[in-house]
């Protein structure tokens, strides 16, 4: 026969069978276990080395305007900040006519609101209350070419109908005011669309009532954000009707069309804050050693240039970038009043000076492409206005890294630190932040109001 | 077919599976060995010292040992011992349990290793070979080191890590001059490849060594028997020295992103194998069945030649000093199983090739072990215990103290025996 199975103990196939298994044993069972002990007999072949004085270049830029339009925030107010100069936000918002079921021959008009809420973001003083001025609009709201407005964009207003309230807020939290309009635009607004319902159509509803204009009166220190959605800012045209002999008050709502509002931004900078284009920007040595960041208005950001990078490679055979960190701190006592961003944004910069309308986009598209990056605000007393340890601090690192592989000036790339865009056009948000050269008080106290690139390198083969 | 002729056939099968088996799993278990030693990121690696098998329960002395049913690998000349008929596998492995410790640290550790395998067989009347794998050299060593950022008070942990080592496939021969009197020559195939790599933050530096060299020992041994019970064997062994170089390749990464920053051979490092020499001699008794054996060595290499240091540790000549008794109470097994079961003891005391800070270190071990035969007494698995230390004697130097248990097995086989009816 064939292979008889373990004919006996002594089969010369019993005796494989067992040594296989033997060996399967300690095959599974062999394994490397470590010890961690005689680190003095090893010594390191690379140095790793952490170094802060690494240069950065600051310079100002601004913005020639931002989209305004559909951002569901009407900006209303005036601020003088002493860092930066002169802003001013007024507001433009088209309402829809939504109730109006009424039949009754006999209603009677009452009052007239407009109800505004408050997001919570403010740029200024909160203290003083603001004093307003409510316009109505000459003409319908029209968008551009591009179905945008700007925050150079205005719209006329009908001068002989204005409206004035100042009106409490309770600080800078988020909160609905009611603010009383004239009873002359309350039944104008009221009797024309109640006599002409027949022909009242969208055409000739916007003829009637274009919307109005929020627009700052004297003696504002604060620009207040109001939330654009047609819960938030409505016009309630309260009127009475007789049923069955009592008197019935009733609500006619007309709800802002987000779609169709924008605001009008504009800073006045201190004459001595010079700003440049992006094609011409203007260091910070001619800016009291301040970089800037303000949303709205003039919408400055700065620009960020690290020369000398490319010199790390030449400290040894092997350069590896471990960590590169970038801290910004905002200057002591700069934000008071004003608070401080969340969050910052880093955007590969566009050095093209591009038309108008891309140079609008640069923040949302043409500087994102490669590097967003974001550094919150950090620090023990970034809740308790403790000046000295605010900062943001974004991890630069692959940036870093590709900029000491760069081996022309081609591949130096500038970075350009602002607002996140999806805040930018719809907070009013200021910073002012040290370059390397500011000075405030000490040389310590300097370091303290300076940006700072800090790097961890590793040397393999360093040459002497 | 021949009924006889188709038995033999399968039987040459079942042997060739089971050659073919040895000699896969001994690759593969060359593949897993490992050792846990932070002194072998010295020089090649840690150099193995012990016997595994037989002769490690009575403390590695073989050098003038000569028994039937041995495989000697310390001295090819003592192969001239085995039966005509017989043909032996021999596979080793051991556990090893250590504890390390310095002045300021401890740190225990645990190892399974192979150690040997073996296959052995007379081809003529004066002629018998073994051949074998087994390795040479262990490097096993993953050492953490605080690392200072410069430019700031942080701090990392710079790993090096070593595995690896140098394996031998040996052939050794052995042929009888004259009655008594055998001579060997073991002719053995370095190879294996060492790789060192060193972790510092995102740079990984890793460097390989690879041997490859054939090299020669001798052996001679001579044996005499005295009233037909006692058997006096002396042996000797030498080895030449010899250069050998290994190759070595450096490559540097970026673990990070992955990069290959550097991938470049270097120049090749020279070293060589040791002259050694070594003496020992043994007497085997046999009285009313009862088996008595007594081995002793003498053992030396001399590596001071060699200058290589490596942060305070140099090369030394190392000796080494082991005897060892075996006793089998009855090798007919009239009382039983217990009775024809081998006991073992030993000693061997050991100057290793390190001088650590100009103190050489020194290895003390007991041994004890037993020989359990199965198959009818035709093979056995061999156990033994060693508990022993190694140390420099220096404040500060890294001691060991350990505990190894081998296991082998010895099975022995009579494959050229022809049976008178099939």
């Amino acid at each position: 026969m064939y292979f008889i199975p373990f004919r006996h103990k002594t089969d010369i196939r019993w005796k494989a069978a067992c040594t296989g298994v033997c060996l399967t044993f300690w095959w599974l069972t062999s394994c490397d276990h470590n010890s961690s002990l005689g680190n003095y007999l090893v010594e390191s072949h690379t140095r790793t080395v952490k170094v802060d004085t690494f240069s950065v270049k600051l310079s100002v830029l601004a913005k020639d305007s931002i989209v305004t339009s559909g951002k569901g925030v009407l900006f209303v107010g005036e601020y003088d900040d002493p860092a930066v100069g002169k802003s001013q936000a007024q507001g433009y918002v088209e309402f829809i006519r939504t109730s109006d079921n009424e039949n009754n021959e006999y209603p009677r008009f009452d009052s007239v609101t407009l109800v505004l809420r408050t997001t919570g973001n403010y740029y200024g003083d909160t203290l003083v209350y603001p004093n307003v001025e409510i316009w109505r609009l000459d003409k319908p709201i029209e968008m551009g070419d591009d179905n945008m407005r700007y925050s150079t964009s205005t719209a006329s207003l009908r001068d002989n109908l204005p409206i004035q309230r100042r009106f409490k807020m309770k600080g800078p939290a988020q909160q609905e005011v009611e603010i009383r309009l004239a009873n002359a635009f309350g039944e104008e607004l009221f009797w024309g669309i109640l006599k002409n319902r027949e022909e009242m159509n969208a055409d000739n509803y916007l003829k009637t009532f274009p919307g109005i204009a929020v627009v700052p009166a004297a003696g504002n220190s604060c620009i207040y954000a109001y939330s654009v959605t047609d819960s938030t800012c409505q016009i309630r045209l309260h009127y009475r009707i007789s049923e069955s002999g009592d008197l019935t008050n009733k609500v006619m709502t007309f709800k802002a069309n987000p779609a169709k509002q924008f605001n009008h931004l504009k800073t006045t900078l201190l004459p001595d804050l010079p700003v440049g284009s992006k094609s011409d920007p203007v260091s910070t040595s001619n800016t009291r050693n301040m970089g800037f960041i303000l949303s709205g208005g003039s919408a400055l950001y700065t620009r960020l240039d690290f020369p000398g990078l490319e010199h790390l490679q030449m400290l040894g055979e092997i350069v590896v970038v471990e960590n590169a960190k970038l801290i910004v701190r905002p200057i002591h006592h700069s934000y008071d009043t004003v608070p401080l961003p969340s969050e910052l944004n880093l955007y590969q910069h566009n050095p093209v000076n591009d038309e108008r309308g891309a140079e609008l986009q640069h923040l949302a598209a043409g500087s994102t492409q490669l590097t967003t990056m974001t550094g919150n605000l950090n620090g023990e007393g970034k809740n308790q206005n403790m000046h000295e340890l605010c900062y943001y601090d974004f991890t630069v690192t692959d940036f870093v890294a590709s900029q000491v592989a760069a081996t022309s000036e081609y591949g130096k790339i500038a970075l350009s630190i602002d607002i996140p865009t999806s805040k930018g056009s719809s907070t009013f948000q200021r910073l002012v932040f040290g370059d390397q050269d500011f000075f405030y008080k000490t040389e310590a106290q300097s370091r303290e109001n300076q940006i700072m690139l800090e790097i961890t390198y590793s040397i393999y083969n360093e040459y002497k | 077919m021949n009924t006889s002729k188709v038995t033999s056939y399968h039987s040459l099968l079942a042997k060739v599976f089971v050659l073919g088996t040895f000699c896969s799993f001994g690759f593969s278990l060359m593949a897993q060995n490992s050792t846990s030693s932070p002194l072998s990121i010295f020089g090649i690696g840690e150099i193995e010292f012990r016997d595994f098998g037989v002769s490690s329960g009575i403390g590695n002395a073989s050098i003038g040992l000569r028994t039937r049913n041995f495989l000697n690998h310390r001295n090819p000349a003592g192969l001239g011992g085995i039966d005509t008929l017989k043909f032996i596998f021999d596979f080793s492995g051991s556990v090893k349990f250590s504890t390390f410790s310095t002045s300021v640290a401890r740190e225990r550790a645990t190892n399974f290793n192979f150690k040997n395998l073996a296959a052995g067989f007379r081809v003529t009347k004066r002629w018998t070979v073994s051949v074998g794998l087994s390795p040479y050299t262990n490097v096993g060593y993953n050492i953490s080191k605080p690392q200072e950022i410069e430019g700031s008070f942080d701090r990392f942990e710079a790993i090096y890590t070593g595995d690896g080592g140098i394996n031998k496939f040996y052939w050794n021969n052995s042929v009888e001059l004259l009655k008594g009197l055998t001579a060997g020559i073991s002719a053995s195939y370095y190879f294996g490849t060492i790789t060192r790599n060193e972790a510092a933050q995102s740079i990984v530096i890793s460097e390989t060594m690879t041997a490859n060299r054939i090299d020669f020992d001798f052996g001679m041994q001579y044996s005499r028997l005295f009233q037909q019970h006692t058997r006096v064997t002396v042996g000797s062994v030498y080895g030449y020295k010899s250069d050998f170089k290994l190759y070595q390749h450096q490559t540097v990464s970026n673990r990070n992103s992955g990069y290959l920053l550097k991938d470049e051979k270097v120049p090749d490092k020279k070293s060589f194998l040791p002259e050694s020499y070594g003496v020992g001699f043994s007497v085997w008794r046999n009285k009313n069945n009862a088996e008595w054996l007594f081995s002793a060595d003498y053992y030396q290499q001399n590596w001071s030649v060699n200058k290589e240091r490596l942060r305070g540790i140099a090369y030394a000549d190392s000796r080494m000093y082991s005897a060892g008794i075996q006793l089998t109470p009855n090798t007919k097994r009239p009382g039983g199983y217990m009775e024809i079961i081998r006991y073992q003891a030993g000693v061997c005391y050991n100057e290793s090739y390190m001088a650590i800070n100009g103190h050489q270190l020194k290895d003390y071990s007991v041994s004890a072990g037993v020989g359990l035969p199965f198959f009818r007494g035709m093979s056995y698995v061999n156990v033994s215990a060693i508990f022993g230390q190694s140390a420099t004697g220096f404040r500060g130097g890294i001691k060991e103290n350990y505990a190894l248990l081998s296991i082998s097995l010895s099975l022995i086989e009579s494959w050229f025996k022809k049976a008178k009816y099939d």
